[in-house]
């Protein structure tokens, strides 16, 4: 029989109108109060003006940008297709001469020009702006199109999971609860792994798997990277997240056509799904459980425990939202097949913990090898001050004296569970073998109590290489350089400025020489008495280093300047030290000079421990404490032990 | 036609019809009988194509339901709970049904609407009965040659009622509409459907058509002189017998005339031949299936 109905529905198209067009309306206000509206008044009051900053039109409020991306699209969904997850209106559309692929694709695309809709009207609105007004030296025709594909890729790719989540779910709540559950499990389940890896296996290198992937997995945390903190968009990332757009849209419509109505308000209508749902819950809790308990015993059989418990309130958890019932011991051979696939995933992490922890490669193998951090092996800008290099050891005696330290701190394996304390390391090594793969590794370790390792520890941070690397003023951009500041941290007045460039290549040389010869690693919280902070032409450059009156040739330089008188402090200038201990309860002062000197000699910035004592120092014709540091209990001479008994 | 054939369809592991058959001839009005939970609107929702079947088949005119757009614009189902968009009106929800199903009649909504006094406004807001009104009168103008309804007359006014039964055989007749309708009450039924099917726990027990058992059943009184021969009865296929004094009273299997003419050459001095319920019918019919009827008799 022929239809004189179209194969476009108005009316379905005008009901969804209907259902969506406020939420429509809302996004586009916000939007337009978010970017055109503040950009306008920012603009129009010279005041504000002064401060508004040029290019990516993610600089105003990108929190607001972000979550309104992540949550607008997942409210286009879930309401497009609540009729799914109710039994009247399901049966009632799907009573209806219509097929489901037809009420997918109505659906899916009103819902997709409603969402996008108030993101374009804002582009076209954000670049007429440009185009007519002054505003046009802010932002560019490009910044509004990379502004508008992000925004416009982001929502399009949630609204799609969400639409796909809509096809796995019956239930409304579950709809929302699972659609980001969905775009999170993938970063999320990684994270999980590698936490728990982390606690199984010694040296397993958490953060530089973390950094190096996790964020990527989910579109959440990849755009906030993108929309928050300006990342550079990856092509490769975005044709991934493409494909996996299109593929959820293929899904959602293979499911809907398969889906059984009568399984409508069931939490997960394809009961192919429900024991990937089952496991996948029991899984993620589980493995929360066992690094909970890890964290907070950090012992083993505590961690089994936690392991044991936390798979069973999982089970217990995801057999009662599949069930709708708390009855559900009754499918417990379920469990115990989880159970008996865990025991064989446990095993295989044992057989290979001992070849994973013991895995060094031999010298001859080795191209290069990393020793430092995390952050500077990434060159993370935002933790890494310029200046500060990643170190690289090539010479075959060097990669063995890492290789020496790696050995010992295996043996003493009490590695990733050494308390914060000062002497503790976080050692990340990284080796780049000859074949291009690499190995890395992460330990956390305290010198304290072991004398081999501070010993092995120390011929590291002595070599020339580990303080060039780590030394800003080995790796200055001598040209940015146009004068510097010099202060004593001891007294309250500023030091000089000096831009003669003779002076600041001979101060330069001078603290590169002083560094390269002392020989011990000097404690990295010791109280330096000087510091010069670089000044540069370039904005976001700065350097800054430090040195005592042991830098012999730095403090010639100074002397020969005429400058180091300015700001000398030496002990004989101190009139008094105050000792206040943690809580500022108890007060004693110092008077005498071989105290003093005592004390000076070990004062350190800050220290966190309980029992070490804040030192506030009086200068000779100063009128009051002019500078505070710190020092250990452990530091104190004898004598003022004893009077702090007293 | 609407014919199902070997109809079984599982909820999880529960199994709701068993290999359910039954036949609805064109321009007839079938009634599907069954206590709560017997399985009758998961054959309505099969039949409207919402589910799919686990095994069997349902064919209307020789089609499957299911995803057939071409011929579900031909079919209109009511569900039990009506439901209409959130805050459309009587128009609006005119102008829906029309963009969709394509023998809409548009004239004969707005006939129908003035007909039931109904004012264009959200349907929502109407009562009960009222919205069953406008269910009635969106199905009648969609002009389809199957309506299956769940439920339809429950929580009806009499009034109301008889002039729905009105509309719906009217349509039967002049356009050959066929009509099934599900019910857990046998009375409603009785002067509105040509045959009915009864479902006990997910199976088809019996399927009847009701004129035939009208006349195939008769329930007669009589009495005769004391100490009369009673021989002729055993001739008789008889479903029930009572005596009160000396009054018989048989629930006979067997022709109107045909009877009355046996009991006549035996010159009672009573004989009156009795109205029979539907509901008689079924008792004494099925003896001791029965109750599995009864469940329906409310």
């Amino acid at each position: 029989m022929p239809s004189k109905t179209s194969s476009i529905k108005k009316q379905i198209i005008r009901h969804d109108i209907r259902l969506t067009g406020w939420l429509s309306v809302l996004y586009f206000l916000a939007l337009f109060v978010i970017l055109p509206l503040q950009i306008l008044f920012q603009y129009t009051n010279p005041e504000t003006r002064r401060y508004m900053e040029k290019g990516s039109l993610f600089l105003y409020l990108p929190e607001l940008q972000w979550i309104l991306s992540i949550t607008v699209p997942v409210f286009f969904g879930v309401i497009l297709f609540r009729y799914l997850h109710k039994k009247q209106t399901s049966d009632f559309v799907h009573s209806m001469p219509i097929k489901r692929s037809a009420l997918l694709h109505h659906h899916a695309a009103t819902g997709l020009i409603l969402l996008t809709l108030p993101i374009i009207l804002n582009g076209i609105i954000l670049y007429v702006l440009k185009a007519f007004t002054g505003i046009g030296s802010y932002y560019n025709g490009m910044n509004v199109l990379y502004w508008l594909c992000v925004l416009l890729f982001l929502n399009v790719l949630i609204y799609t999971a969400t639409n796909f989540i809509g096809m796995v779910t019956g239930l409304l709540s579950m709809h929302v609860v699972l659609t980001y559950i969905f775009v999170l499990f993938p970063a999320g389940i990684m994270i999980l792994i590698f936490f728990n890896l982390r606690t199984l296996l010694t040296g397993f290198p958490l953060d530089y798997y973390l950094d190096a992937a996790v964020v990527k997995f989910s579109p959440i945390s990849y755009f906030m990277g993108i929309i928050l903190s300006q990342h550079r968009i990856s092509w490769f990332m975005i044709s991934i997240f493409a494909a996996a757009g299109i593929l959820l849209y293929l899904g959602a419509y293979w499911l809907y056509v398969h889906r059984k109505l009568e399984y409508t308000s069931q939490a997960i209508v394809y009961p192919f799904m429900q024991p990937v749902f089952r496991f996948g819950v029991t899984f993620c809790v589980m493995m929360t459980g066992g690094l909970y308990f890890h964290e907070m015993t950090g012992s083993m059989s505590w961690t089994v425990i936690g392991y044991l418990a936390g798979s069973l309130l999982g089970f217990i958890i995801a057999e009662a939202i599949l069930k709708k019932t708390w009855r559900v011991y009754s499918n417990y051979k379920s469990y115990l097949i989880f159970a008996g696939f865990l025991v064989a995933v446990f095993l295989s992490v044992y057989l290979v913990k001992e070849s994973y922890e013991n895995n060094i490669p031999e010298v001859s193998e080795v191209e290069k090898v990393y020793f430092g951090d995390e952050f500077t092996y990434n060159r993370d800008e935002d933790y890494i001050p310029p200046g500060i290099e990643p170190l690289y050891f090539t010479e075959e005696n060097d990669i063995e004296m890492v290789q020496r330290l790696q050995k010992e701190v295996i043996e003493s394996s009490s590695s990733q569970f050494a308390d914060s304390s000062d002497d503790t390391r976080y050692t990340f090594i990284v080796y780049e073998l000859k074949n291009g793969k690499k190995l890395a590794r992460s330990y956390a370790y305290s010198l304290e109590e072991n004398p081999k390792l501070k010993k092995l520890q120390y011929e590291i941070e002595g070599s020339s290489q580990y303080k060039h690397a780590n030394n800003q003023v080995f790796n200055v951009d001598r040209d940015a350089i146009y004068a510097l500041d010099l202060q004593s941290n001891l007294l309250p007045s500023d030091g000089p400025t000096i831009s003669d460039q003779n002076t600041i290549d001979a101060l330069l040389d001078a603290l590169k020489k002083d560094i390269d010869s002392t020989h011990t690693q000097i404690n990295p919280d010791k109280m330096q008495t000087y510091t010069i902070d670089f000044l540069t032409k370039k904005p976001d450059i700065y350097y800054y280093a430090s040195f005592d009156d042991s830098y012999e040739n730095t403090v010639k330089v100074l002397e020969d300047a005429g400058l180091y008188e300015d700001i000398r402090t030496v002990p004989e200038d101190i009139a008094y030290l105050q000792l206040d201990d943690y809580n500022y309860e108890n007060t004693l002062k110092v008077e005498d000079q071989k105290d003093i000197k005592y004390i000076f000699d070990h004062l350190i910035e800050y220290s966190g421990k309980q029992d070490s004592y804040y030192v506030g120092i009086k200068l000779d014709g100063e009128s009051d404490i002019s500078a505070e540091f710190s020092i250990e209990y452990d530091d104190l001479p004898e004598s003022i032990k004893n009077q702090l008994e007293e | 036609m609407i014919k199902a054939v070997e109809l079984s369809k599982k909820f999880d592991r529960k199994q709701v019809l068993d290999q359910v058959g039954f036949q609805v001839k064109k321009g007839t009005i079938y009634g599907l009988l069954g206590s709560n939970g017997a399985g009758k609107t998961t054959i309505i929702r099969i039949l409207a194509g919402i589910l799919k079947q686990d095994k069997g088949s349902v064919l209307v005119d020789g089609k499957t339901v299911f995803e057939n757009v071409a011929l579900k614009q031909r079919i209109i189902f009511m569900p039990d709970i009506l439901y209409f968009l959130p805050q459309y009106t009587v128009k609006q929800m005119g102008r829906y049904y029309a963009d969709l199903y394509a023998n809409w009649d548009q004239q004969r909504y707005d006939q129908l609407i003035s007909q039931f006094k109904l004012e264009n406004k959200k349907v929502s807001t109407f009562s009960k009965g009222m919205q069953r009104q406008v269910a009635f009168c969106l199905a009648l103008a969609a002009k389809p040659d199957f309506l299956i309804m769940d439920e339809p007359l429950d929580g009806l006014d009499a009034v109301v009622r008889q002039r729905i039964k009105g509309l719906l055989i009217n349509d039967v007749a002049e356009r050959e509409m066929t009509v099934l309708i599900s019910s857990h009450n046998l009375r409603e039924m009785e002067n509105l459907c040509d045959d009915v099917g009864i479902v006990h726990k997910g199976k088809m027990i019996l399927e009847r058509n009701l004129d035939d058992m009208k006349t195939e059943v008769q329930k007669v009184q009589f009495a005769l002189r004391k100490g009369q021969d009673m021989s002729f009865l055993e001739e008789l296929n008889i479903l029930h017998q009572e005596k009160r004094g000396s009054i018989h009273l048989l629930i006979v299997k067997a022709d109107h005339q045909e009877l009355e003419r046996i009991l006549a050459a035996q010159n009672p001095v009573i004989l009156d031949m009795l109205p029979l319920s539907l509901e008689e019918i079924f008792i004494y019919e099925m003896g001791g299936a029965g109750y599995a009827i009864e469940n329906i008799l409310d």
